[in-house]
């Protein structure tokens, strides 16, 4: 079986290691893979190469924002088995139209609840 | 928290490091963790053995010469450190975080909350939910009476051998205003023998103390100061939804107290000034209402008025007066609103109305009083009181109703000379001595089907007035043997009257004559009898015209 993979994407360093210690449990007990990218274009090269199973993708970065990341990943570059969640700050949520339309699996809201965000994980890596 | 261990360590970089560190130093070492499972290089046969320790826990060891085994141990025990930190300050931080997350939520849940009750419920629930508790409860002290009033509890809920009233001990924890844990026995049993550990914060806004949440447990736990801040920054962020919750009440009690007397005032003022007159100037609410707003229009005025008031004023004292006026006021009054029309005034003993629709309406309701007013002469004479007669005038005409007056004083009032004319109309069923008196642009203005009983009683020309107008008596609302002995009459009157305008006295007298034969006591006829036999006798001038010249008012 292959390697599972997390990428965290934020331009926010200490929510990308938010984000890392809450998933750190993956990491040590079920040989999860975390990596991390800072901005879109990173985001974007890195699904490309690493190949992650699921994606945490911050919706308001520089460069390219999630949305964008999103759209040429699930709809240009045609990856639907990547899981992409989709994290928009609290009060600048998504309509639902917006999101799947570019192809989101899923959105969580910022400041983000670290155990709704574990047990999502663990979901999409069926993991338990 | 996450799990430390070699193995993880060895997994990441540290292993790369490791390996470029043994080919440097030009031996191999063998690492094992804690439990002498092998995690790197093969047990050498002679060499040392160095731990790598953290705290007090041993992490596993590295064997192998000394030259390689101490610096590679050395390494991989500082970069474990490393770790080990790195990761508990994440731990920290991440429960920092899911702090903030979680009182995040509980703003935003108190924000949609506006009652206290349910601002305090929620408090509870959610400091059940991140401390150990048993049971909960938040006491406000009231704003007027100061008094303690449990407001919200959860769990096992509030000591029932507590009386909040009376208890002082409660009171004491609260006025303090500080956050708390007790965990004596003995002072726990002030409360409830039962109870094992308590904590408590203030609700404080700004300076002022507006109550306080309590948080206990029924088995022996012992409360840290991490839960007490926990319930601390809860009862911040509740107190200030708590206090906005109160004063929102308080303005809506406010509002609805305001909005009562409003109406009270509004069901008031409809009773001096109708809401049809204020309709009739197209406002819904006399609040609306301001000086000089007026409106024109085409009404009937309907005056009426006791016969010989005065003289029967003089035989009562003015407190039987007055219930005499209000009891006839009762009796009439009502007419007027069931045949459509309002009061626009009471003067006295009269009734001034407004009907905005038909003049037949005033009739109807003119006949419903006469008839009335028979009823209640039976029960007058029964009282061996004397019976009242009461006369009507009834007018239609153009009409401005509006509001008069200065800035302080206003006043619904109609100005019209239909007003005027309709009231002398009234003081003329005097002098014809009849009960219905109406004029002739109000007979015209009625439907064609009408069917009253009317009899023309000719021109009249009033105090005041140039132009004389027609009027007739209706007698409808006469006993039934008048009105019988009137529709009789009603040709031979007609004939005689006719006569008269044509300077024919002497027909007008034969007529009138055979008109008294059968119905004496009618007083119209009697009068143009006395006329058309005076003017028989004595020639009429040029000028004569047959119009009635009234010079009283």
């Amino acid at each position: 079986m292959m390697q599972n993979k997390i990428l965290i994407v934020d331009d926010e360093a200490h929510i990308r290691m938010l984000i890392q210690q809450t998933l750190e449990e993956l990491e040590d007990d079920h040989d999860v893979e975390i990596i991390t990218a800072a901005d879109g274009e990173e985001a974007l090269q890195s699904i490309i190469s690493e190949n992650p199973n699921l994606v945490f993708l911050d919706v308001m970065m520089p460069k390219m924002n999630g949305m964008e990341v999103c759209n040429k990943v699930k709809n240009e570059l045609n990856l639907q088995e990547v899981f992409i969640i989709l994290l928009t700050a609290k009060g600048q949520e998504l309509d639902k139209q917006q999101g799947s339309s570019v192809g989101a699996n899923l959105y969580l809201t910022k400041p983000f609840d670290p155990d709704l965000l574990l047990e999502k994980a663990k979901e999409v890596l069926q993991l338990n | 928290m996450a799990r430390i261990s070699l193995e993880n360590l060895l997994k990441k970089e540290t292993a790369k490091l490791v390996l470029q560190l043994m080919d440097g130093l030009g031996s191999q070492v063998c690492i094992e963790d804690a439990q002498g499972k092998l995690l790197l290089g093969t047990i050498p046969q002679t060499g040392s053995t160095y731990p790598i320790e953290a705290g007090e826990q041993k992490y596993g060891q590295v064997s192998g010469a000394p030259v390689t085994a101490k610096p590679v141990a050395e390494l991989i025990q500082h970069m474990l450190r490393q770790d080990i930190e790195k990761k508990a300050l994440g731990t920290e931080i991440l429960n920092l975080y899911r702090e903030i997350n979680l009182i995040y939520n509980f703003s935003e849940k108190l924000a949609e909350s506006i009652d206290p009750a349910s601002v305090a419920q929620l408090a509870l629930t959610e400091a059940f939910q991140l401390n150990r508790a048993s049971s909960g409860w938040v006491i406000l002290l009231q704003e007027r009476t100061d008094a303690q009033l449990l407001i919200a509890s959860t769990g096992l809920g509030f000591p029932a051998g507590v009386d909040l009233a009376s208890d002082r001990f409660l009171r004491g924890i609260i006025d303090e205003g500080k956050a708390g844990i007790i965990s004596e026995r003995s002072e726990l049993g002030r409360i409830d023998p039962s109870l094992q550990a308590l904590m408590f914060a203030p609700l404080k806004v700004k300076h002022r103390l507006v109550g306080a949440i309590f948080l206990a447990h029924h088995e022996p736990i012992q409360y840290t100061a991490a839960e007490l801040k926990l319930l601390t920054t809860l009862a911040l962020q509740s107190a200030a939804a708590i206090e906005s919750a109160l004063l929102f009440e308080k303005g809506i009690r406010e509002a609805q107290r305001r909005e009562e007397s409003i109406r009270r005032i509004h069901e008031a003022t409809t009773r001096f000034v109708p809401n049809e007159f204020v309709r009739s100037l197209g406002f819904n609410n006399i609040t609306e209402v301001s000086l000089g707003d007026n409106v024109e229009k085409e009404v009937t005025v309907f005056f009426n008025d006791i016969r010989g008031y005065t003289t029967l004023a003089e035989t009562m004292t003015p407190g039987e007066n007055f219930k005499f006026v209000n009891a006839f006021h009762g009796r009439m009054g009502p007419f007027v609103e069931q045949f459509g029309g309002f009061i626009n005034q009471y003067l006295g003993d009269a009734i001034m109305a407004l009907f905005t629709q038909n003049p037949a309406n005033a009739l109807h309701a003119a006949i419903a009083m006469q008839q009335a007013l028979q009823t209640y002469n039976l029960e007058r004479s029964r009282k061996n009181r004397t019976p009242i007669r009461m006369g009507v005038g009834i007018h239609t005409g153009p009409l401005i109703m509006g509001i008069i007056g200065d800035q302080n004083r206003l006043d619904a009032a109609t100005i019209a000379d239909s007003v005027n004319t309709s009231s002398r109309i009234e003081s003329l069923t005097k002098h014809y001595g009849v009960s219905i008196l109406l004029s002739e642009e109000s007979v015209k203005k009625m439907p064609a089907s009408s069917s009253f009983k009317l009899r023309y009683l000719g021109q009249v020309q009033v105090k005041g007035k140039n132009e004389p107008i027609g009027v007739y008596e209706c007698f409808d609302g006469d006993p039934p043997e008048l009105q019988d002995l009137k529709t009789k009459t009603l040709a031979d009157f007609d004939l005689g009257l006719a006569a008269y305008y044509q300077r024919d006295f002497h027909t007008a007298a034969e007529a009138f004559n055979r008109v008294l034969r059968t119905n004496p006591d009618d007083h119209p006829t009697r009068l143009f009898l006395y006329k058309a036999v005076d003017f028989n006798n004595e020639k009429v001038d040029d000028e004569w015209s047959g119009v009635e010249v009234i010079t009283f008012k």
